[in-house]
């Protein structure tokens, strides 16, 4: 009704906006904003020190200037296997997990209880609870890997450059897995039962079943799930962060673009240096990558929505 | 109209709010002290302040709250206001209240690059004024900027091989004079089926301790002097004589040493599981001694190649009280950072926490506090003067020397690169940014 009224009175929406518009301008869209600028800056972050306008010389170091070149792709090499990482443990073994729970006749409750625990504990705390179970002197892990007679499996899980990176994702995963089989499971459960009976009437086996009438269904939701993967696993930072430090040790074999940029940003072990412009510079270069994947993703799952 | 009027009034409103919440500063009410009347002897015209001091130690309530009884006794007309704030948050917190203009008056700077970024900053102001008799060169400098000192620095850490004397005495063992009677050591040790040394190889950090105790021995200021003029570099024969001989050490350590924490690494030490390890100062009251209170520990600084040579100790600056050039009672504020210069405050720091303090002046009961009181010694005598890794020029710029050794020396001691490798990578991450290795 205000739409028609003629001088300012037409702009009163966004009066009843500004409640809702002023936070979302004050604390996402000017910081959003203030960081790409500060990115052109070099500057250490304490008021008053000098900032100095470089140009695009952050970006161009991370892009192609050793060392921050070494430590950026590498960083991103280990995103991307970790989203390699969770497609596999996180969407498809909940999806297989979801699967297994639709075919149990007693204690569903009980065993989607069990898998859905894990994340009701903070992500620290999961951490550090690993950090000691993994711990090669005095871990239950490796004890009870020698009790049982596998010396050989028993090893520096978190110490190993080669093991650390995918130990910390599985214990990522072992907190979150409770969400895809909730995800999956709802979608599995949307299924009409009907087409599944008339299917197995007709002499479909259950992998039939899953792979030519549920899969196809709830493979929308599972895109969804890869897409939250993507945005995981480029987003990833409290679990490394909390198991092996800032540094991402050892020798950088865990270190993703989220602890590169604590370091950068903040300053590292024991350090008093930090650089907000190329820490700033960081955090654009990792938007313009995520950004564009996730669209790409929300498109793919348009495609493939099934109308049951 | 009338819609008019409540848009310029919800306006007004808002405008209220917002710059009620940006420019809200907290002018420091001046309280008077609890007062022990006025002494007849200096009828001084003091006005009452309130000091804000903020810390990362949080344990220093008690410190603190000495002090206020020893100025109350002075007459100061000072009141402290102590504000302990969590280590990782306080640089964050810090930044921000400065930036905002509610920075304390005074605070604890980081020593080496912190405190001179601050300074550089003119965020805080030179403490020309004050007596700092009590201090080394050595330790000052690591406060100062350009010349002058800008923070007074309340705690020095130094880094050391501790052994387990129980230990040592069943295998007829003595603190080695040179490097090759160590190496005999650890091989005695390990003969026996002893676990020579603890090392936590998952903890970067941990790592530097092994290159700062042994490097200050091997290298020495003059080569620390050097390295920061230039002259020479990381990837010099001097340097990686040192990582090699950290290499070499690897053979000494624990199974699986590589994924062993420095906490858990203390923890074998503590409970004899080995006879050795390379740790900081600190670790005597927080780990050692909580894991086992009858521990007999030694400790002993890295031997020189020949018997004779000098033994040399890494002492660094913890942090240092620093003075808010935008305090509006600085002059009570100077005044109390005076009071923390004094030999008097050292010796409470020292008997409150037992650590080293800054100034040097201090002692410690060799029968209750052995490792302290040696420490102290060592340190007076035998300290660098000029630093090469913690709190040194190469720790103030990206990528820092810490982040990038530790993660080097991980790759070494996982056999993925050898000394010479190391050494030129770290030289190399140092040369990105540091202007003398630029060229």
């Amino acid at each position: 009704m205000y739409a028609g009224k003629k001088g300012l009175g037409r702009y009163s929406f966004w009066l009843m906006l500004a409640p809702a518009l002023l936070p979302y301008l004050v604390f996402k869209i000017y910081p959003f904003f203030n960081s790409i600028l500060l990115s052109f800056y070099n500057w250490n972050g304490v008021p008053g020190s000098p900032k100095i306008w470089v140009g695009l010389s952050n970006y161009a170091k991370f892009l192609y200037q050793p060392p921050f070149s070494t430590m950026f792709w590498r960083a991103l090499s280990h995103n991307v296997i970790v989203f390699g990482l969770l497609l596999i443990w996180s969407t498809g073994l909940g999806t297989l997990l979801a699967w297994f729970l639709t075919q149990v006749r007693k204690g569903g409750g009980f065993y989607k209880g069990i898998i859905f625990m894990p994340n009701t504990i903070s992500i620290a705390v999961t951490g550090f609870l690993w950090s000691l179970l993994l711990n090669p002197q005095f871990g239950a892990v490796n004890a009870l890997l020698r009790k049982v007679g596998l010396d050989a499996l028993a090893m520096p899980w978190l110490g190993d450059s080669k093991l650390a990176l995918p130990t910390v994702i599985a214990v990522n995963v072992w907190h979150g897995l409770g969400f895809p089989v909730l995800i999956a499971l709802a979608a599995m459960l949307s299924v009409p039962k009907d087409v599944l009976e008339a299917a197995e009437v007709d002499g479909a086996n259950r992998f039939t079943q899953f792979w030519k009438i549920t899969f196809p269904i709830i493979l929308p939701n599972l895109i969804n799930l890869m897409a939250l993967n993507f945005s995981g696993a480029f987003g990833l930072f409290e679990i490394v962060f909390v198991m092996q430090g800032a540094e991402a040790g050892p020798f950088y074999s865990t270190d993703l673009i989220g602890t590169l940029f604590y370091r950068t940003a903040f300053g590292g072990m024991g350090a008093t240096a930090s650089g907000m412009g190329l820490g700033a510079a960081l955090a654009v270069v990792t938007f313009l990558i995520v950004i564009p994947v996730s669209l790409i993703a929300t498109r793919i799952q348009r495609r493939y929505s099934v109308e049951v | 109209m009338r819609r008019h009027r409540t848009l310029a009034a919800v306006i007004l409103a808002l405008s209220l709010l917002v710059t009620a919440c940006g420019g809200s500063k907290s002018t420091p009410t001046p309280t008077t002290p609890s007062t022990t009347e006025p002494s007849a002897q200096k009828p001084v015209e003091k006005t009452p302040a309130t000091v804000t001091v903020w810390s990362w130690r949080t344990q220093d309530e008690a410190l603190w709250k000495k002090l206020q009884e020893k100025m109350d006794a002075n007459n100061e007309k000072i009141t402290i206001e102590f504000r302990g704030i969590k280590s990782t948050e306080f640089d964050s917190v810090l930044k921000t209240a400065m930036s905002g203009g509610d920075g304390p008056d005074l605070f604890t700077a980081r020593g080496g690059a912190g405190t001179k970024t601050y300074a550089e900053a003119k965020q805080i102001v030179p403490l020309d004024s004050l007596d700092l008799k009590g201090f080394d060169k050595g330790i000052l400098e690591q406060a100062s900027f350009e010349g002058k000192v800008y923070a007074v620095p309340f705690a020095v850490q130094t880094e050391t091989f501790f052994y387990n004397k129980k230990i040592f005495d069943a295998n007829g063992l003595k603190e080695p004079q040179t490097w090759d009677e160590l190496m005999k050591t650890m091989e005695t040790l390990k003969s026996k089926g002893i676990t020579p040394l603890a090392v936590g190889g998952k903890d970067g950090y941990a790592l530097c301790l092994m290159v700062d105790t042994i490097g200050a021995t091997f290298l020495g200021d003059q080569w620390a002097s050097d390295a920061i003029a230039g002259k020479t570099n990381y990837a010099d024969a001097k340097f990686v004589d040192v990582l090699t001989k950290i290499n070499n050490l690897q053979k000494y350590a624990q199974k699986d040493f590589i994924g062993t924490a420095q906490r858990d690494a203390r923890t074998l030490f503590a409970t004899g599981q080995t006879a050795m390890i390379i740790d900081g100062i600190w670790a005597v009251n927080t780990y050692y001694l909580k894991t086992d209170p009858n521990i007999q520990l030694g400790s002993f600084l890295a031997p020189p190649a020949k018997a004779g040579d000098p033994v040399r100790l890494y002492p660094y600056v913890d942090g240092g009280y620093a003075v808010n050039a935008a305090s509006k009672v600085k002059e009570a504020a100077m005044r109390v950072a005076g009071y923390t210069a004094t030999d008097e405050f050292a010796q409470l720091y020292a008997d409150l926490f037992a650590e080293i303090p800054g100034n040097k002046n201090v002692k410690f009961d060799a029968a209750k506090q052995p490792m302290l009181a040696k420490a102290v010694e060592q340190k007076n005598a035998v300290g660098l003067k000029t630093l090469f890794r913690i709190r040194s020029p190469f720790d103030s710029g990206t990528p820092d020397i810490s982040t990038s050794l530790g993660a080097n020396l991980q790759g070494m001691l996982s056999n993925k690169q050898t000394p010479e490798q190391t050494a030129q990578a770290l030289q190399k991450d140092l040369a990105s940014w540091y202007p003398a290795f630029k060229k």
